[in-house]
């Protein structure tokens, strides 16, 4: 369906002899074109409504709003199309076009007047500097594809959103939509805008109900009602909100303790070290060794040194950099230790992770070898059906064709870059038989091999170290 | 002997109908008394001087100067070091004016006069000029009468007893109480060079001649060791690219008066300045390197000195060429690390070759940290320098106590508080249990049966771990 959006835009020009760019309002006229797809071409998935999220919020009647699936994207229910029409009409910047961010009507001190090119050019005498009039361009083009992520069904209006998924943290549930994918091991820490702190937090695409319930048992129905939400098709959503989480709760962990590994006891920071080392290997999985590395941080007894430390913090007399550390050992006293706080990270972690989806992670089906790490590649067998789905997204590549793989017996294995301005991700599959093929590219890149190659040593290692009985093999 | 000494000291008085307080200087004299000790007392263990070639402007005092192109007595005399200055003769006249040679100049000794105001003040170069010598002859210079006045000459003549205190006449020469002479080798941008002073500085609150020594960069050594010094200065210069300068001359030195062993003290400054440099880089160690950095760092915590645990993690660290770390892990500070690093491996080094003179007696020692409890710390004293500190605090002499130590007889195991030193006991087996022989406390008290369970406690667990280790050693693990 054909919509003329009518916007405002800036003519930009430089008069003679002037050294600043001045801009005046002027009129531009678009035609975009939203498509008009059958009720089948894009089913719905979900019902929600959630009076605390505006794009959720229920409509006038009280009743849920949809959301349809099509071409990988969730569409939300808005409104019919001819009341979108009006809208568009009245104020665009409060429709879903406002997301290309025309010129506002209410700004500035021009009021209403629209100038044409011809009249800005009539008042100068002198020929311009520079002049400018591209007719709005760039919004215009911004507005375009803005209708290219809306559809038409049914005579209502379906507008894009991020995947939803149900956050419960103790401020109630609500419904959010998806953090955004994070493929990339950034190197440079600060300037990972896409990490996210979230205190305890948990959140799920497909097993709502399950969380619900969990949902309403630690809150209060009444101060806190649990927003309306009726999954019809739970294939749709991939978000893989455990490791998600998981992840974040990991990072946490490691935080806290990386900020005080000097002043560590050594049984903490021995269990730091091998938690550092798993999540280096982990790169956004949860893996057995991230587990058991987490697991023996819950693990550990209270500190017994602790009182010891702090007399000698009394005594110490000497440099003030060795005081300085000295009394960093010694602050690790008191009732919200260094120990219990870390053990109640990693308990978190624990419990998050026993709530997972049973049939979402594979960890008890593919075998736990380390990630291999290559130039800037980094090759590793995936865990999860969300974390497949994300990175075959990544890639290009279609869920159905990389999930039927491994329910085959396939072992699902990807590529990804370690640092900016590398090749795309790229998955492969390893066939029950030991027979490699690439997903979406004809020639299998060849990490897949080397990778291969350094697992099959590894094993090696591993059945020698487990063969010689005088190292405590069996 | 007494000796009139001139000196300035400063009043602050208030004129009528002032709010400020205005200061005036005033010239007094004071009478002194010098202690006279016989020569047999006090003889002479070291002849020693240093030529100031290159710290003529910096240092303006050093308290092993040469005199007159010579090199100057030390004398030990009750534990303390005397160093010949002038004779007696010309006392009485250097004393009335300003110079290198009045003792009392604030300038030519680092003594609280020079540092501390309102304690005195010495001569300076315009004593000559009429100053009023007390109140009356103020008044005189003034219009009005003050209507408050406030001087320092009580204060002024403590200052100056005290510092009387610092000088002894000897067989008739003045002498001046010094720290244990050691030798120093001072790193320099241009040079390496060989230089004198003081172990330390006693009874005094800052360090005008010590100024030469920054453990970072430079090593001391004690005054029997100056073939070692000689040749390690020449390594260094050589390491450094510059050349070794021998400022001092060493006519004889007693060895039975050298106290001194610096190992100890530059083994546990390169390790302080190590973990320092590195503690930012721990998030990225691999437990190969976490774990002896770990325990260097909780050896020194309990005890600030190099101890036998300390030692081997240190040995352990420095086993590896270089400390590796992920990079990814940590912010900064990798290249300091480095030079740490390699620092404190040539202060192993140096332990490692360190002169067997039983001047300090780690390694056969209990070799153990520090034990706590009842709000006091038992550490065990391995050094006879440390022996001698902890004799001037208590007021006793400990010699007998920490040569039997040094031999191998027993433990000497000191009791302190957090706020000092409380006493000192000798532990030894005797018949298969482990006894108290002697305790030395402060103030004449006794050591609490609490304390003494404490030390014997300490005592027995460090010799259990000693000798499991020793065992684990014969076995060869």
């Amino acid at each position: 369906m054909q919509i003329d959006i009518a916007f405002d835009y800036h003519i930009r020009f430089i008069p003679y002899r002037h050294q600043n760019t001045q801009v005046l309002p002027a009129a531009g006229r678009v035609a975009v074109d939203i498509e008009e797809v059958s009720n089948k071409d894009a089913p719905v998935v979900l019902r929600a409504a959630d009076p605390k999220n505006r794009r959720f919020e229920p409509k006038q009647d009280g009743s849920p709003r949809e959301v349809r699936y099509y071409r990988g994207m969730h569409m939300v229910e808005s409104i019919t199309v001819e009341e979108f029409v009006a809208a568009v009409r009245d104020d665009l910047e409060k429709t879903f076009f406002g997301k290309a961010k025309p010129l506002s009507k209410n700004r500035g001190n021009w009021g209403f007047k629209h100038y044409t090119a011809e009249e800005i050019l009539r008042k100068q005498v002198k020929p311009m500097r520079e002049f400018v009039d591209d007719k709005g361009k760039s919004v215009a083009e911004k507005l375009r594809e803005l209708a290219s992520k809306m559809i038409i069904v049914g005579g209502k209006v379906y507008e894009y959103t991020p995947e939803p998924v149900l956050e419960i943290n103790s401020n109630g549930v609500r419904i959010k939509t998806r953090p955004p994918r994070r493929y990339v091991d950034d190197p440079h820490g600060r300037f990972d805008f896409h990490d996210y702190y979230l205190s305890s937090y948990y959140s799920s695409g497909t097993d709502v109900h399950a969380n619900l319930r969990h949902a309403s048992a630690i809150l209060p129905n009444d101060a806190n009602p649990v927003p309306y939400i009726e999954v019809v098709d739970a294939s749709a959503f991939t978000f893989d909100a455990t490791t998600y989480d998981c992840t974040n709760i990991a990072d946490r962990l490691f935080n806290t303790l990386q900020a005080k590994a000097a002043s560590l006891p050594w049984p903490l920071l021995d269990a730091f070290i091998s938690l550092r080392d798993a999540r280096d290997d982990a790169h956004h999985r949860i893996t057995d060794r991230l587990i058991e590395a987490v697991s023996a941080i819950a693990g550990l007894p209270d500190d017994e040194g602790t009182e010891h430390r702090s007399s000698a913090a009394a005594f110490a007399r000497g440099p003030k950099e060795l005081l300085e550390m000295v009394r960093a050992r010694a602050d690790n006293r008191g009732a919200e230790s260094v120990f219990q706080i870390s053990r109640t990270i990693a308990n978190q972690f624990l419990d998050r992770w026993a709530m997972r989806p049973p049939e979402a992670h594979w960890n008890n089906r593919v075998e736990q070898v380390p990630a291999t790490v290559i130039g800037d590649r980094a090759v590793f067998p995936v865990l999860s059906e969300g974390h497949a789905c994300d990175l075959a997204a990544a890639a290009g590549v279609p869920f159905s064709s990389v999930l039927t793989a491994v329910e085959r017996g396939s072992t699902l294995l990807a590529s990804t870059p370690t640092g900016y301005g590398s090749r795309a991700i790229a998955l492969a599959e390893r066939t029950a038989d030991g027979v490699f093929r690439a997903f979406g590219e004809e020639q299998l890149a060849p990490e897949f091999i080397e990778h291969e190659r350094a697992a099959r040593e590894a094993r090696q290692e591993q059945d020698m170290i487990l063969s010689a009985p005088i190292l405590g093999g069996m | 002997m007494q000796f009139e000494v001139t000196t300035h000291f400063a009043a602050d008085y208030r004129p009528p109908r002032s709010r400020t307080r205005y200061v005036a200087l005033l010239l007094g004299s004071v009478t002194v008394d010098i202690t006279e000790i016989d020569h047999d007392d006090a003889p002479i263990v070291h002849v020693i001087g240093e030529d100031p070639e290159f710290s003529e402007g910096i240092a303006p005092y050093l308290p092993f100067r040469k005199q007159a192109g010579l090199p100057v007595e030390v004398r030990l005399h009750g534990g303390d070091y005397f160093v010949r200055r002038i004779p007696v003769d010309g006392l009485q006249e250097a004393l009335a004016k300003p110079g290198r040679d009045n003792p009392f100049n604030a300038f030519s000794y680092a003594g609280t006069s020079g540092t501390n105001v309102a304690a005195g003040l010495s001569l300076n170069e315009n004593y000559e000029t009429a100053y009023p010598r007390n109140r009356e002859e103020f008044e005189e210079t003034q219009k009005e009468k003050p209507r408050e006045w406030n001087d320092r000459f009580v204060e002024t003549v403590h200052a100056l007893e005290r510092r009387a205190e610092d000088l002894a006449i000897i067989d008739g020469h003045l002498y001046e109480k010094v720290g244990e002479p050691v030798l120093v080798l001072s790193v320099g941008d241009s040079c390496v060079s060989l230089r004198l002073a003081e172990a330390e500085t006693p009874g005094r609150n800052c360090f005008l001649g010590n100024d030469c020594f920054d453990p970072s960069t430079d090593i001391r050594f004690g005054l029997d060791e100056l073939e070692r010094a000689i040749s390690e200065g020449e390594h260094l210069a050589s390491m450094h690219g510059c050349y070794f300068v021998n400022q001092i001359e060493i006519r004889s030195v007693a060895e039975w008066a050298v106290n001194f062993r610096g190992e100890a003290e530059l083994l546990f400054e390169r390790a302080v300045s190590f973990l320092n440099e590195s503690k930012n880089l721990v998030p990225g160690f691999d437990a190969g390197t976490a774990r002896p950095w770990h325990d260097l760092l909780a050896a020194l915590s309990h005890v600030q000195k190099i101890t036998v645990p300390a030692i081997e993690a240190i040995r352990s660290l420095c086993a590896a060429d270089e400390i590796t770390y992920l990079q990814r892990h940590t912010n900064y500070g990798g290249e300091r690390m480095k030079i740490a690093f390699s620092s404190l491996k040539e202060a192993l080094r140096l332990w490692d070759e360190k002169s067997a003179h039983g001047l300090e007696w780690t390694e056969i020692g209990l070799g153990a940290t520090a034990a706590f409890g009842h709000g006091h710390r038992i550490t065990e004293i391995t050094s006879a320098s440390e022996a001698l500190k902890a004799a001037a605090k208590l007021g006793t002499d400990l010699t007998g106590m920490a040569s039997d130590a040094a031999a191998g007889k027993g433990a000497m195991l000191s009791v302190e508080t957090p706020r000092g030193l409380r006493g000192v006991c000798f532990v030894r087996v005797d018949e298969d249990e482990p006894r108290i022989v002697e305790a030395v406390m402060a103030h004449e008290t006794q050591l609490a049966p609490e304390l003494e369970m404490l030390v014997l406690d300490h005592y027995r667990e460090a010799r259990a771990a000693r000798d499991d280790f020793a065992a684990l050693e014969e076995l060869g693990i």
